[in-house]
């Protein structure tokens, strides 16, 4: 019987298409409590366990080796910390005495171990511990599968198969077998989670953000498409959906290979202007990535994912550490660092905040670094200043308001680098300082902000957002959301302007920057630099270069008279798709 | 798993004191070198806070002594017992000495 076929809306993980039939690891096939069941001899028991103990082993030691020599050697430690964790004598002597003692199955003792020590780690009150602890669970859950025989490779993966599940764990997703995945789906899992990065490096379209109750409900021979481009689901498609997403994803798969042979062209428009385009990152991890596509250095480095999964927020030494990496894989090009952006829907664990009414419009970005948690703001001030030493650093200040914000951070920088100086460490004396312009108020009052930052750094999603009063995230008005509206032009042409009199050079680092259509406009009014996620530098390079600045600026300037945002995109729309009509993906 | 030192009455046993002195505690690097120091060595050692509170640690486990918690300025006996328990003791008691190679700043 043909299901009906449903289309669900996430967040692009990956690019790519895939389509085909799919594989739903269901949470209860993965995180069952094993049945107690009572055995007769424990020596045989004990003989289960040592089997599916070395199995185990074999495994994490052949993923870790796989990691090293594809990806970041870090990731692979993942293994080398389970590794260990597999070989606990603690572990191993209270799995023993359980199934001597109880005479239960060894599922059922390493389930009962694993839980008692996940517990014990999870309630130390240290960040770094109870992180462990879910080490311990998939440890556990690993070598459960091997008793049981029941792990991922053998549910029947006979073919090529899209990957469902709440949520892939790091040994998960690398445990998947490029050659028998399509494609993956997950209903949590951000740009930069471990499946997203790993993911992308496979080539693997993924997409996140789909309602566990649907992926509960995949039966085996579903169909599934999976959209990685504009981060779209759809279930049992109709033959005419099958057939059109099969021409694209040739159509795909061609783009990709040309693009890659592109990576070391420069960004440079017909008529030979250059626009640097630089990388949007929340991780290290991602700097190998960020070099293949081409980038030049980094235009966004979000430092709120540091604090927001943490117990404990990280301290100056542990901050100093994951800057100065960054700026050294860099390799003298610029890098630049956003202080914490919490607040509004980031909020952390680390520290107690008060409920806001009104989020996006309380205490959140330079706010909350100045009135909020000041010490954190310090303490990661003061790790920036040090890190500084070791490459190109700029430093980033979001949600700025007032030429007040920018004057109290000075006045704390400077201080700090007293301090600094007294204690005889080694700092940036002259720190490069920006301001995100992300409010009306910072577009329209930039001329005096610009005296006192050393660029500016268009922050598009939220600029748009206060411009157009529509909430992104509201799925009643996020049709409405046109970062092309001619009112945001304005702001821009505004800032733009500004920056070119005062001789600082303003980019665009919000997801308006990776869109092909978008950038070119962007670039007609005049932005000298644009960041955007790795995965979309390719694309706006291939744009940008087919296309001249004269153009652009005319087309620009037409934009900012319009009355809509349709009619101010259209001429750069239609530009782009008589140039490179490949580029154009999204709907 | 401290019985078997007690039961042989040949066993050699040696113990200390030794104080946390560097910056991160006992965490996962230390106790992972700690394991590797011990791995030809099949007698007893352990880690007991020398205040009395929690379990002794098996030194032959990370989670274990992971698990013990011991920040900057913890005192903890050391103990072992076993063939050549004296070399032990000093080998594993000089890495405590020694910050765990670690900045105490």
């Amino acid at each position: 019987m043909q299901r009906m076929s449903l289309r669900f809306d996430g967040i692009a993980l990956a690019p790519g298409i895939a389509i085909g039939k799919v594989m739903a690891l269901h949470s209860s096939n993965r995180n069952l409590v094993p049945e107690k069941r009572l055995i007769e001899e424990s020596s045989k028991e004990l003989e289960r366990f040592a089997d599916a103990l070395k199995e185990t082993e074999i495994q994490l030691a052949s993923l870790r080796d796989e990691l090293k020599t594809r990806l970041h050697e870090k990731e692979a430690g993942i293994f080398d910390a389970h590794l260990l964790l597999c070989a606990d004598r603690a572990i191993l002597n209270d799995v023993k005495k359980l199934i001597e003692n109880e005479k239960c199955c060894a599922e059922y003792a390493v389930y009962v171990v694993s839980e008692k020590y996940f517990e014990v780690l999870k309630n130390l009150q240290d960040a770094y511990l109870s992180e462990r602890a879910g080490d311990i669970r998939d440890v556990a859950s690993r070598i459960i599968s091997n008793l049981t025989d029941c792990d991922i490779r053998s549910l029947g993966m006979d073919d090529k198969r899209i990957i469902a599940s709440h949520t892939l764990v790091p040994s998960e997703t690398a445990t998947l077998d490029k050659k028998k995945i399509l494609g993956i789906i997950v209903e949590t899992g951000g740009e930069t989670s471990h499946t997203a990065i790993l993911a992308r490096s496979l080539g693997l379209p993924a997409v996140a953000g789909i309602p566990g109750e649907l992926i509960d409900s995949l039966q085996i021979n579903d169909r599934v498409i999976v959209d990685g481009f504009n981060g779209r689901v759809i279930l049992n498609p109709d033959n005419h959906a099958e057939e059109s997403y099969r021409l694209k994803a040739q159509a795909a798969d061609q783009l990709r290979s040309e693009l890659e042979q592109e990576s070391r062209l420069f960004p440079d428009t017909t008529d030979g202007f250059r626009v640097p385009i630089a990388a949007n990152i929340e991780s290290h991890l991602q700097m190998d990535e960020s070099r293949a596509s081409g980038a030049n250095g980094v235009g966004l480095f979000r430092t709120e994912f540091l604090f927001l999964n943490q117990v404990v927020p990280p301290d100056e030494e542990s901050q100093f550490n994951i800057y100065k990496q960054l700026l050294l894989a860099a390799d003298d090009a610029p890098v630049t660092i956003r202080v914490m952006d919490i607040g509004g829907d980031k909020l952390p664990r680390a520290g107690s905040v008060a409920v806001e009414d009104n989020p996006f419009l309380g205490l959140r970005g330079i706010r909350f670094c100045l009135y909020g948690r000041r010490d954190l703001f310090e303490t990661q001030l003061r790790a920036l200043l040090r890190a500084g030493v070791f490459g190109n650093l700029r430093v980033m200040l979001p949600m700025v308001s007032s030429v007040a914000e920018v004057l109290e951070t000075r006045e704390i920088i400077h201080a700090l680098q007293e301090q600094l100086a007294s204690e005889n460490k080694e700092f940036v004396s002259n720190l490069s300082l920006g301001v995100m312009i992300e409010t009306p108020v910072a577009a329209l009052q930039s001329e005096h902000l610009a005296g006192l930052v050393d660029f500016f750094s268009i922050g598009t999603n939220d600029l748009v957002q206060y411009t157009m009063a529509i909430d992104r995230g509201n799925e009643q008005v996020a049709y409405l959301y046109r970062p092309a509206n001619p009112a945001v032009l304005k702001l821009i042409r505004n800032v733009v302007e500004v920056a070119e009199s005062h001789r600082i050079h303003a980019g665009v680092c919000g997801q308006m920057a990776a869109d092909p259509v978008h950038a070119l406009l962007l670039l007609g009014l005049g932005v000298h630099e644009l960041s955007m996620a790795p995965a979309a530098v390719p694309v706006v390079r291939r744009a940008i270069r087919s296309v001249s600045m004269y153009e652009l600026e005319q087309l620009a300037a037409k934009a900012l008279g319009s009355a809509s945002a349709a009619e101010a995109s259209k001429g750069v729309y239609d530009l782009l798709m008589s140039r490179a009509p490949e580029l154009i993906t999204e709907e | 798993m401290l019985s078997t030192a007690e039961n042989s009455g040949k066993v050699n046993t040696a113990e200390r004191e030794v104080v946390i002195g560097n910056k991160m505690g006992l965490h996962s690097r230390p106790a992972a070198e700690i394991v590797r120091m011990l791995s030809g060595f099949s007698g007893d050692v352990s880690l007991s806070r020398v205040d009395g509170r929690g379990e002794a640690a098996d030194c032959h486990s990370i989670l274990s002594m992971l698990i013990l918690a011991a920040g900057r300025g913890t005192r903890l006996s050391l103990r072992v017992s076993g063939d050549g328990a004296d070399g032990v003791l000093e080998k594993v008691g000089s890495f405590f000495d020694r910050n765990f190679d670690e900045e105490s700043e």
